[in-house]
């Protein structure tokens, strides 16, 4: 953490009254309009203005104690770069984020921090709108991509002989590596895919979060030394072995949750009834129409996307963008209950997509040629809260209809992928790795595993402080083991 | 890495190419294949592993038209780097040792099958090929499977069911490799399940990511779900509901 009684600090904490600073109203970040953001893929969210930005700095009170840093899953120093931000020093407010995240343009974007750090900032306690940190944070990390800065992650320590590899460049991996390199290790990142980033480019869709964006963030850990092997699935290009003998002393494992749920009814095998990996994976990586060149396109008119998380939103929110007239939310509860963040599900509003709460598919049904052309839909009723203290959906007896539809994304949910031939490890029954709750190490000395493959499917940065938590603990380890062989 | 090493040609529909990948071609093994993209804006395409020369670091893949021969071959020649090759993927065939086995396919369903043929023939199984071919235009690797086959049967214009419903009889056969159109595989593996010969079948299936993340190449064995990427590409021919993969297949057609 940065010291907030540096003289300049104090200055700038002197320079307004609590009152002014507290009579700004929160900035409102500019969209594109909805009518025509639908026309293309651009990003929906624009960015704030640099005056826009120094004045929503203005209202953090830079608190003594601040319960926004406690809120982020990786402690960013919340107030340390935003009062960089209010002195107009954004390369400094960059050098503080940068010592906490390595992806700060796309934890501004895609975290929920309405739920986070915004969630315990002061304003909210207050009971006013919360500083927009988010927003902040994209500012800091975009002023510096879009004006050409350079601003080093800086390496702490000096640079250490000992090797260690990451397994999966999404989120989690990217935030081990950056803080593993930062503490001197020499860092491989072992990625499966033909590019790096895992579910924020396969995943996230160019108008939530721009893969050049998530291209820039990688290219910083590569410009501090991070070595990065694409198209190599280890445990079945190289094994776990293989990198034992490679000299690697330690191996984070952060696979991921990408092994998609279906429902198991009836027509859920049709030819038109995808799941949201394949609609979002073709759609970010090739296009609607190149896939193979007999595959099916997948422009529908009528699409039905079921589930109401982030992933079935983005979904329905790309079928908009093909064209459909018709983009639909089909859910099993009510509004209330979605778990997306409450902002996609107002770009979604806004956009025109239809959301059919309690309502649920039982049934696909295919046209005499075998392709799909409706889904029979259930109305649901909310029940008891169950475990998750939801209240749960049941079926309203005899009140089903039918809906026509060309395309259905199945959305419901993700399994881990499972790491393939993995030395004794323990494993659940799913396929995700046990390890301890705060080092993230699993049952075997030199492994270590974070993010959804761990949880299975959770947030961005929830991922990225098990990065963190994992290099800080495997860091310890080496230190501990080399002090006892006297090194 | 990558550079493709041997391009020969069996006739205007079929291809074979030769790529240096010293990592795969060390640890493919006989079911295993490979996703490549040809090039930067490329789809990710999966193709059997025919052959490896671990010496060489060399694997050996078959292109046929219908996977987009015509297109590729404009992307390559000898010397060509291909920007992406993944593999090997997929689970190993578990292959069987002295057996009387029968092996029946196309000619692009002997493509996968070559591999497990050939480690059959050196496991000691005395290995019956019979290739349903109507045209000399789509055939490739037929020297190969003379060269691992105790005995060829070639059909051309007897039904396919008559002729390996004979085979099994005369040779007494004890295990069914399958592998080709849907529907030849669905009647094959009903005449197995009929006289009760275990069958494995190994699916030719569309995959966008080949990792396990997307779900297309998903196909119902035993009433359950399995992803051919991951699960496969061999599965148990008695349980393959090919009923339903014939009619997603033809998302493909």
């Amino acid at each position: 953490m940065t010291d907030r009684n540096e003289q300049w600090r104090v200055d700038l904490r002197a320079k307004h009254t609590v009152k002014y600073r507290t009579a700004i109203p929160r900035v409102r970040m500019s969209e594109l309009d909805a009518k025509w953001r639908i026309s293309c893929e651009l990003e929906v969210n624009t960015g704030l203005s640099l005056e826009q930005a120094v004045l929503e700095a203005t209202r953090c009170l830079d608190c003594p104690d601040p319960g926004c840093v406690k809120g982020c899953p990786v402690n960013n120093d919340i107030p340390g770069f935003i009062k960089n931000m209010e002195r107009r020093d954004f390369k400094e407010a960059m050098t503080v984020l940068n010592r906490t995240t390595v992806l700060p343009a796309v934890c501004g974007r895609v975290c929920p921090q309405e739920k986070q750090c915004e969630a315990s900032c002061i304003y909210t306690r207050m009971g006013k709108q919360a500083v927009s940190i988010g927003n902040l944070e994209r500012f800091t990390a975009d002023y510096e991509r879009l004006t050409g800065g350079e601003s080093e992650i800086r390496c702490e320590a000096a640079p250490m002989p000992l090797k260690v590899a990451v397994i999966g460049s999404g989120p989690s991996g990217l935030s081990f590596a950056g803080d593993m390199r930062r503490r001197g290790y020499q860092v491989t990142v072992f990625e499966a895919l033909h590019f790096f980033g895992g579910v924020l480019k396969y995943g996230i869709p160019e108008f939530c979060l721009p893969n050049e964006v998530v291209d820039s963030e990688i290219d910083k850990l590569k410009r501090i030394g991070v070595e990065f092997v694409k198209d190599c699935y280890v445990g079945k290009s190289i094994s776990y072995q293989d990198l034992h003998e490679m000299g690697y002393k330690g191996i984070y494992i952060a696979t991921g949750a990408g092994k998609p749920r279906l429902m198991g009814i009836p027509g859920e095998n049709l030819p038109g009834v995808v799941t949201a990996n394949e609609y979002l994976i073709r759609l970010n990586m090739v296009g609607p129409d190149s896939m193979g060149k007999n595959m099916r396109s997948l422009r529908g008119k009528h699409v039905a996307v079921i589930g109401g998380g982030n992933t079935a939103i983005d979904a329905v929110r790309y079928a908009l963008r093909m064209g459909a007239d018709r983009a639909m939310i089909v859910y099993r509860r009510g509004m209330e209950e979605m778990p997306a963040r409450e902002e996609e599900i107002r770009h979604a509003v806004e956009e025109g997509v239809e959301f059919l709460t309690l309502c649920n598919p039982v049934e696909y049904v295919a046209d005499d040629k075998g392709f799909l052309k409706g889904m029979m839909v259930q109305r649901m009723e909310l029940g008891e809260p169950d475990e998750s203290g939801r209240r749960s959906p049941r079926a309203v007896p005899g009140d089903i209809t039918e809906i026509p539809v060309d395309i259905v994304v199945v959305s419901v949910g993700y399994l881990p992928n499972p790491p393939e031939s993995i030395p004794m490890v323990t494993m659940t029954k799913q396929g995700g790795i046990v390890v301890d709750e705060e080092s993230m190490k699993s049952s075997s000395s030199s492994i270590y595993a974070g993010g959804d493959i761990v949880r299975g499917p959770s947030t961005v940065i929830v991922a990225m402080g098990d990065g963190r938590r994992a290099a800080k603990a495997m860091s310890e380890a080496f230190y501990r083991a080399m002090s006892e062989l006297n090194i | 890495m990558n550079e493709i090493t041997e391009i020969f040609p069996y006739s205007s529909r079929t291809m074979s190419v030769k790529i240096s990948n010293p990592m795969v071609a060390s640890k493919a093994r006989p079911g295993n294949f490979v996703v490549i993209r040809f090039s930067d804006d490329g789809v990710r395409l999966p193709f059997s592993i025919v052959d490896t020369d671990p010496q060489r670091g060399t694997i050996e893949i078959i292109i046929h038209r219908a996977e987009g021969l015509d297109e590729i071959q404009k992307l390559i020649k000898v010397g060509t780097e291909l920007p992406d090759l993944l593999g090997p993927l997929g689970k190993a065939a578990v292959v069987d040792s002295g057996k009387r086995v029968l092996c029946c396919g196309d000619g692009a369903g002997f493509v996968p099958l070559l591999p497990i043929i050939r480690a059959l023939h050196e496991n000691g199984c005395e290995v019956i090929s019979v290739m349903s071919e109507r045209s000399d235009k789509t055939t490739c690797l037929s020297d190969e499977i003379e060269n691992f086959s105790d005995r060829v049967i070639l059909v051309k214009e007897r039904p396919l069911e008559e002729v390996v419903g004979k085979a099994i009889e005369d040779f007494k056969i004890e295990k069914i490799w399958l592998s080709g159109p849907t529907m030849m595989m669905k009647e094959i593996a009903a005449i197995a399940e009929e006289r009760d010969i275990p069958a494995d079948c190994v699916l030719n299936m569309i995959m966008i990511d080949g990792i396990g993340l997307c779900g297309t190449c998903r196909v119902t064995v035993g009433g359950e779900l399995k992803h051919t990427c991951q699960d496969g590409p061999v599965f148990d021919a008695r349980k393959v509901d090919f009923d339903q993969l014939f009619n997603r297949q033809r998302l493909f057609e």
